[in-house]
């Protein structure tokens, strides 16, 4: 098969941004029935989540960039995906049981979709501000104004994750309540354990003040309990 | 989806938790719990869930002086839970099965321990699979105040979780009994709501009594600690540790 076209692989992209999108493969208009949207498969979501998560965390890892810590690059590209996966496997055990105890075990492949949706939803978001992160790198700005900016983009791809969840989720709980239950369940344990992960995996933009480490050298600490201590100390 | 390979006892979790034992035409034919199945579960699934909450003492005393006292410690834990679910039925069913009599409930001895036993493997089932949640703050906490206040918090989900099936099959073995015109019986359905507070009063203090079950990293290794204070008092000494 000869190389796609530029044309065909900006129509293939559509296709796949489509179909992490609030409609999902579903949709019946012309241009998805052109462009044949359809139901990607739980393999192609994970990889679009880790190739999309990798895009922004390349370009989270350039704060302050010079040669030397070129390797930051390569570290955040690695963790982010690192975090939304390992953070889903450690709620999959729970959230399958209860899907189960629910009796809406014969919708976990929907559910799971409709998750794995809502994560992809929010790398392909991530990857799409990437270069606006970049852009505020270059404008000169100080770690912490990096932090922050980050911490804007993120808390704006959740609730693109989370609209996406709505509405993915919309057709199971029309067919059963019990769903927004679980769906609420859902979010609950992935945040819980996600806010952990992602300190654990810390740092994600390098301080140019410190070195370049994959992860940093103290021993892993309880992000809750650092968020407490730093509330009471004030 | 049970496949062929599927051994017996998972192919029974799985029929347990998605209610193909419970359905209404299983309960208008006659409940089968089989306790038989049913108790070994208890013990695998409670064991797993102590063996992720033991696994707070392996790796904070991995490596030093007190590395034994770790592996007993999870050991322990893989035991003291399945019994204290165990315990604390022993404690409260006798209240239970008289006050059903008392009002002439439909359930008799056999069928209402065995529901319970089946309430108890769901309940576990789905503290089991909390496990790795817990598995993975170990990794990453040293406050052991953190550590017992998520255990509260997980087993307290999974209580809830089980609760709910048991309340559900009760009101569809009343169904059932409607459907089949038998109005004399009695659902029982508020004495078990009531029996519950009973249950759950008598469980936190179980637990409390057969604690250390996470296990503090520097004191040695006890199966029992001593019998003083509460469950409730033990909570907020821990939500006070938590931020000192």
């Amino acid at each position: 098969m000869s190389r796609a076209s530029p044309n065909l692989a900006l129509h293939r992209l559509d296709a796949l941004l489509r179909a992490v999108g609030i409609h999902g493969p579903d949709l019946s208009t012309d241009f998805a029935s052109r462009t044949s949207t359809r139901s990607l498969s739980l393999r192609d979501l994970l990889l679009l989540i880790v190739t999309a998560g990798a895009c922004y965390g390349a370009c989270m890892g350039t704060f302050a960039y010079e040669p030397a810590r070129s390797m930051l690059m390569l570290y955040s590209a690695m963790k982010i995906p690192i975090l939304i996966v390992l953070t889903t496997l450690v709620c999959l055990p729970a959230f399958f049981v209860l899907n189960t105890a629910a009796g809406v075990r014969d919708d976990f492949g929907k559910a799971l979709r409709a998750v794995l949706s809502a994560q992809g939803a929010f790398t392909v978001t991530l990857a799409g501000l990437a270069p606006v992160v970049m852009f505020i790198y270059t404008t000169g700005v100080n770690h912490r104004f990096a932090l922050l900016t980050n911490g804007a983009i993120f808390l704006g791809a959740t609730i693109v994750a989370q609209v996406v969840l709505w509405a993915r989720y919309r057709r199971l709980i029309a067919a059963n309540r019990v769903h927004i239950t679980l769906m609420a369940c859902w979010m609950l344990l992935y945040g819980f354990v996600a806010v952990q992960m992602a300190w654990m995996l810390r740092p994600f933009v390098g301080d140019p003040a410190k070195p370049v480490t994959f992860l940093r050298e103290e021993p892993f600490t309880n992000a809750y309990i650092a968020m407490l201590k730093l509330v009471l100390q004030n | 989806m049970s496949a062929p390979s599927m051994p017996s006892w998972l192919a029974n979790l799985d029929d347990l938790l998605r209610g193909k034992r419970t359905t209404r035409d299983r309960i208008a034919e006659g409940l089968v719990l089989p306790w038989q199945v049913h108790i070994p579960l208890v013990f695998l699934l409670g064991g797993a869930y102590g063996a992720s909450a033991g696994c707070f003492a392996l790796v904070r005393t991995w490596g030093g002086p007190n590395a034994a006292d770790g592996v007993k410690q999870l050991l322990a834990a893989m035991l003291k839970v399945p019994a204290l679910f165990i315990l604390t039925l022993i404690v409260t069913f006798p209240s239970l099965y008289v006050f059903n009599a008392l009002v002439g409930a439909r359930l008799g001895f056999r069928a209402t321990l065995e529901l319970l036993l089946a309430s108890l493997v769901v309940t576990l089932a789905v503290a089991a699979s909390l496990g790795p949640i817990l598995v993975f703050f170990t990794l990453s906490t040293e406050s052991y105040a953190f550590m017992v206040l998520l255990n509260v918090v997980l087993l307290a989900i999974a209580g809830i979780v089980g609760l709910a099936f048991l309340l559900k099959t009760l009101r569809k073995i009343a169904d059932a009994a409607a459907m089949a015109g038998d109005v004399e019986g009695a659902s029982g359905d508020t004495i078990f709501r009531v029996w519950i507070i009973i249950y759950g009063l008598v469980g936190v203090q179980m637990a409390w009594i057969l604690r250390p079950f996470v296990g503090h990293p520097a004191a040695p290794f006890g199966l029992f600690r001593d019998r003083q204070g509460s469950f409730f008092a033990g909570v907020i000494e821990n939500l006070r540790q938590l931020v000192n």
